[in-house]
Protein backbone atom coordinates (compact mmCIF):
# COMPACT_ATOMS: atom_id res chain seq x y z
CA UNK A 1 0.00 0.00 0.00
CA UNK A 2 1.41 3.76 -1.03
CA UNK A 3 2.33 5.33 1.84
CA UNK A 4 0.31 8.06 1.15
CA UNK A 5 -2.95 5.90 1.36
CA UNK A 6 -1.97 4.01 4.79
CA UNK A 7 -3.86 5.27 7.41
CA UNK A 8 -2.42 6.30 11.26
CA UNK A 9 -3.78 4.08 14.25
CA UNK A 10 -3.17 4.64 17.72
CA UNK A 11 -3.59 2.11 20.44
CA UNK A 12 -4.15 3.81 23.33
CA UNK A 13 -3.43 1.39 26.79
CA UNK A 14 -5.23 2.63 29.78
CA UNK A 15 -5.79 -0.31 32.14
CA UNK A 16 -3.28 -1.61 34.46
CA UNK A 17 -2.00 -4.89 33.30
CA UNK A 18 -3.77 -7.46 35.58
CA UNK A 19 -6.86 -7.96 37.44
CA UNK A 20 -8.70 -7.49 34.33
CA UNK A 21 -8.23 -9.07 30.35
CA UNK A 22 -8.31 -5.76 28.93
CA UNK A 23 -4.79 -4.74 28.81
CA UNK A 24 -3.68 -8.44 27.63
CA UNK A 25 -6.33 -8.71 24.86
CA UNK A 26 -5.49 -5.40 23.56
CA UNK A 27 -1.98 -6.34 23.40
CA UNK A 28 -2.58 -8.82 21.55
CA UNK A 29 -4.76 -7.44 18.83
CA UNK A 30 -1.63 -5.79 18.34
CA UNK A 31 0.66 -8.44 18.21
CA UNK A 32 -2.03 -10.28 15.31
CA UNK A 33 -0.89 -7.82 13.04
CA UNK A 34 -4.48 -7.17 12.46
CA UNK A 35 -3.57 -3.17 11.42
CA UNK A 36 -0.24 -4.49 9.62
CA UNK A 37 0.29 -2.17 6.29
CA UNK A 38 -1.10 0.81 8.22
CA UNK A 39 0.97 3.44 10.25
CA UNK A 40 0.35 2.05 13.77
CA UNK A 41 1.19 3.63 17.20
CA UNK A 42 0.71 3.04 20.48
CA UNK A 43 0.14 4.96 23.78
CA UNK A 44 0.08 3.69 27.54
CA UNK A 45 -1.78 6.67 29.58
CA UNK A 46 -3.39 6.15 33.00
CA UNK A 47 -2.96 3.34 34.75
CA UNK A 48 -1.92 1.73 31.62
CA UNK A 49 1.78 2.74 32.09
CA UNK A 50 2.02 0.05 34.71
CA UNK A 51 1.99 -2.62 31.54
CA UNK A 52 5.71 -1.07 31.24
CA UNK A 53 7.00 -1.67 34.71
CA UNK A 54 10.02 -3.65 34.55
CA UNK A 55 10.62 -6.64 37.09
CA UNK A 56 7.03 -8.03 36.88
CA UNK A 57 5.97 -11.58 38.25
CA UNK A 58 2.49 -12.11 36.82
CA UNK A 59 3.56 -16.15 37.15
CA UNK A 60 1.54 -16.67 40.50
CA UNK A 61 -1.77 -15.28 38.86
CA UNK A 62 -1.50 -17.19 35.89
CA UNK A 63 -0.95 -14.25 33.15
CA UNK A 64 1.13 -13.16 30.60
CA UNK A 65 3.81 -10.45 31.71
CA UNK A 66 3.00 -7.37 30.25
CA UNK A 67 5.97 -6.13 29.52
CA UNK A 68 7.12 -9.17 27.67
CA UNK A 69 3.96 -8.59 25.23
CA UNK A 70 5.27 -5.14 24.78
CA UNK A 71 9.09 -5.81 24.33
CA UNK A 72 8.07 -8.45 21.78
CA UNK A 73 5.85 -5.33 19.98
CA UNK A 74 8.81 -3.58 19.26
CA UNK A 75 9.53 -6.40 16.36
CA UNK A 76 6.97 -4.91 14.70
CA UNK A 77 7.49 -1.67 12.58
CA UNK A 78 5.32 0.36 14.74
CA UNK A 79 5.24 4.17 14.39
CA UNK A 80 5.98 4.77 17.47
CA UNK A 81 5.35 4.01 21.35
CA UNK A 82 4.44 6.52 23.50
CA UNK A 83 4.15 7.35 26.97
CA UNK A 84 1.92 9.92 29.04
CA UNK A 85 4.73 11.68 30.91
CA UNK A 86 1.92 12.81 33.76
CA UNK A 87 0.30 9.13 34.23
CA UNK A 88 3.88 8.75 34.75
CA UNK A 89 4.30 10.80 37.84
CA UNK A 90 1.19 10.59 38.86
CA UNK A 91 2.18 6.75 39.56
CA UNK A 92 5.63 7.74 40.89
CA UNK A 93 7.45 5.98 38.44
CA UNK A 94 10.21 6.98 36.13
CA UNK A 95 11.17 6.39 32.29
CA UNK A 96 13.97 4.34 33.92
CA UNK A 97 11.87 1.76 35.59
CA UNK A 98 10.13 1.06 32.03
CA UNK A 99 10.86 -2.06 29.89
CA UNK A 100 11.52 0.19 27.05
CA UNK A 101 12.46 3.77 26.12
CA UNK A 102 9.23 4.90 25.02
CA UNK A 103 8.54 8.37 24.21
CA UNK A 104 7.62 10.57 26.50
CA UNK A 105 5.13 12.78 25.89
CA UNK A 106 3.14 15.95 28.03
CA UNK A 107 -0.61 15.23 27.93
CA UNK A 108 -1.21 18.08 25.87
CA UNK A 109 1.26 16.81 22.74
CA UNK A 110 -0.76 13.44 23.62
CA UNK A 111 -3.65 14.67 22.69
CA UNK A 112 -2.78 16.41 19.82
CA UNK A 113 -1.28 13.38 18.48
CA UNK A 114 -4.71 11.55 19.03
CA UNK A 115 -6.20 14.28 16.96
CA UNK A 116 -4.25 13.76 14.03
CA UNK A 117 -4.96 9.98 14.15
CA UNK A 118 -7.44 8.33 11.69
CA UNK A 119 -8.33 5.77 13.97
CA UNK A 120 -8.10 6.03 17.92
CA UNK A 121 -8.60 2.33 19.73
CA UNK A 122 -8.93 2.98 23.47
CA UNK A 123 -8.97 0.18 25.57
CA UNK B 1 -22.78 9.04 7.57
CA UNK B 2 -20.82 4.92 8.22
CA UNK B 3 -20.21 4.32 11.38
CA UNK B 4 -18.73 1.10 12.38
CA UNK B 5 -18.79 0.20 16.20
CA UNK B 6 -17.02 -1.62 18.73
CA UNK B 7 -18.17 -2.96 21.76
CA UNK B 8 -16.16 -4.61 24.98
CA UNK B 9 -18.73 -5.13 27.58
CA UNK B 10 -20.97 -8.54 27.77
CA UNK B 11 -24.85 -8.16 27.81
CA UNK B 12 -26.53 -6.72 31.09
CA UNK B 13 -23.83 -6.34 33.39
CA UNK B 14 -22.72 -2.94 32.05
CA UNK B 15 -24.43 -0.57 29.43
CA UNK B 16 -22.08 -0.58 27.30
CA UNK B 17 -23.58 -2.80 24.74
CA UNK B 18 -27.62 -1.22 25.41
CA UNK B 19 -25.88 1.73 24.43
CA UNK B 20 -24.19 0.59 21.23
CA UNK B 21 -27.61 -0.88 20.60
CA UNK B 22 -29.52 2.20 21.15
CA UNK B 23 -27.01 4.33 19.05
CA UNK B 24 -27.11 2.27 16.42
CA UNK B 25 -31.26 1.83 16.27
CA UNK B 26 -31.31 5.78 16.49
CA UNK B 27 -28.32 6.36 13.92
CA UNK B 28 -30.27 4.15 11.41
CA UNK B 29 -33.54 5.83 12.33
CA UNK B 30 -32.02 8.79 11.26
CA UNK B 31 -31.00 8.14 7.41
CA UNK B 32 -27.09 6.64 8.46
CA UNK B 33 -25.77 3.44 8.18
CA UNK B 34 -24.45 0.90 10.18
CA UNK B 35 -21.57 -1.13 8.56
CA UNK B 36 -20.46 -3.39 11.31
CA UNK B 37 -20.66 -4.06 15.05
CA UNK B 38 -17.78 -5.77 16.01
CA UNK B 39 -17.42 -7.47 19.14
CA UNK B 40 -14.34 -8.30 21.42
CA UNK B 41 -13.31 -8.63 25.02
CA UNK B 42 -16.82 -9.67 27.23
CA UNK B 43 -18.29 -7.76 24.50
CA UNK B 44 -18.70 -11.67 22.55
CA UNK B 45 -21.13 -12.79 25.15
CA UNK B 46 -23.65 -10.55 22.99
CA UNK B 47 -23.43 -13.15 20.70
CA UNK B 48 -24.93 -16.37 22.60
CA UNK B 49 -27.88 -17.72 22.08
CA UNK B 50 -28.08 -19.85 24.96
CA UNK B 51 -29.63 -16.91 27.03
CA UNK B 52 -32.65 -17.51 28.65
CA UNK B 53 -34.09 -13.73 29.59
CA UNK B 54 -37.29 -13.07 31.69
CA UNK B 55 -39.82 -12.35 29.83
CA UNK B 56 -39.98 -8.74 31.12
CA UNK B 57 -36.74 -8.14 30.41
CA UNK B 58 -35.03 -7.03 27.32
CA UNK B 59 -33.61 -9.69 25.09
CA UNK B 60 -29.63 -8.23 24.27
CA UNK B 61 -28.62 -10.84 21.42
CA UNK B 62 -32.10 -11.00 20.02
CA UNK B 63 -32.07 -7.60 19.97
CA UNK B 64 -28.76 -7.30 18.22
CA UNK B 65 -29.84 -10.29 15.47
CA UNK B 66 -33.02 -8.13 14.79
CA UNK B 67 -30.92 -5.08 13.78
CA UNK B 68 -28.84 -7.38 11.69
CA UNK B 69 -31.89 -8.70 9.94
CA UNK B 70 -33.81 -5.45 9.50
CA UNK B 71 -30.80 -3.82 8.68
CA UNK B 72 -28.43 -5.68 7.38
CA UNK B 73 -25.78 -4.86 10.04
CA UNK B 74 -22.82 -7.13 9.88
CA UNK B 75 -22.33 -8.92 13.92
CA UNK B 76 -18.98 -10.04 13.71
CA UNK B 77 -17.73 -11.49 17.24
CA UNK B 78 -13.85 -11.69 17.54
CA UNK B 79 -12.52 -15.11 16.90
CA UNK B 80 -9.70 -14.84 19.70
CA UNK B 81 -11.78 -13.30 22.46
CA UNK B 82 -15.00 -15.95 21.87
CA UNK B 83 -12.61 -19.10 21.85
CA UNK B 84 -11.43 -18.25 25.57
CA UNK B 85 -14.66 -17.49 26.42
CA UNK B 86 -16.65 -20.39 25.05
CA UNK B 87 -18.35 -18.79 22.53
CA UNK B 88 -18.08 -20.89 19.07
CA UNK B 89 -20.63 -21.40 15.95
CA UNK B 90 -20.82 -24.85 14.61
CA UNK B 91 -17.33 -25.08 12.61
CA UNK B 92 -15.59 -23.83 15.54
CA UNK B 93 -17.21 -26.05 17.87
CA UNK B 94 -16.55 -29.07 15.27
CA UNK B 95 -12.92 -27.91 15.13
CA UNK B 96 -11.89 -27.97 18.89
CA UNK B 97 -14.06 -31.23 19.47
CA UNK B 98 -16.67 -29.87 21.24
CA UNK B 99 -19.85 -31.43 21.71
CA UNK B 100 -22.11 -27.84 21.17
CA UNK B 101 -22.03 -24.88 19.80
CA UNK B 102 -23.71 -21.26 21.09
CA UNK B 103 -23.88 -18.41 18.52
CA UNK B 104 -26.45 -17.19 18.11
CA UNK B 105 -28.59 -16.05 14.86
CA UNK B 106 -27.50 -13.31 12.96
CA UNK B 107 -23.93 -13.26 14.08
CA UNK B 108 -20.71 -14.45 12.56
CA UNK B 109 -17.18 -15.21 13.74
CA UNK B 110 -14.45 -13.35 12.30
CA UNK B 111 -11.20 -11.86 12.87
CA UNK B 112 -9.49 -8.43 14.34
CA UNK B 113 -8.54 -7.74 10.77
CA UNK B 114 -12.66 -7.14 10.09
CA UNK B 115 -12.29 -4.56 13.23
CA UNK B 116 -9.55 -2.64 11.13
CA UNK B 117 -11.23 -2.78 7.94
CA UNK B 118 -14.45 -1.25 9.01
CA UNK B 119 -12.64 1.61 11.27
CA UNK B 120 -10.93 2.29 7.74
CA UNK B 121 -13.85 2.49 5.78
CA UNK B 122 -16.38 3.76 7.82
CA UNK B 123 -16.66 7.32 8.59
CA UNK B 124 -16.70 7.22 12.03
CA UNK B 125 -15.68 4.18 14.48
CA UNK B 126 -17.24 4.24 17.56
CA UNK B 127 -15.95 1.86 20.93
CA UNK B 128 -18.38 1.11 23.75
CA UNK B 129 -16.77 0.22 27.05
CA UNK B 130 -16.57 0.27 30.33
Amino acid sequence: MAAANKKRILYVQRRAPYGTLYAQEALEMLSMGAAFGQRVGIAFLDDGVFQLKAEQTPGALGMKNSGRMVRALELHDLEGIYVEQESLVERNLEPGQLVLAGKVLPRVELSQLMAEQDLVLSF
Amino acid sequence: MKFALLVNEGPYQHQAADSAWHFARSALAKGHGISRVFFYHDGVYNGTRLGVVPQDERHIPERWALLAKEHGVDLVICVAAAQRRGILDAAEGRRHGKDADNLAEGFRIGGLGQLIESGIEADRLLVFGD
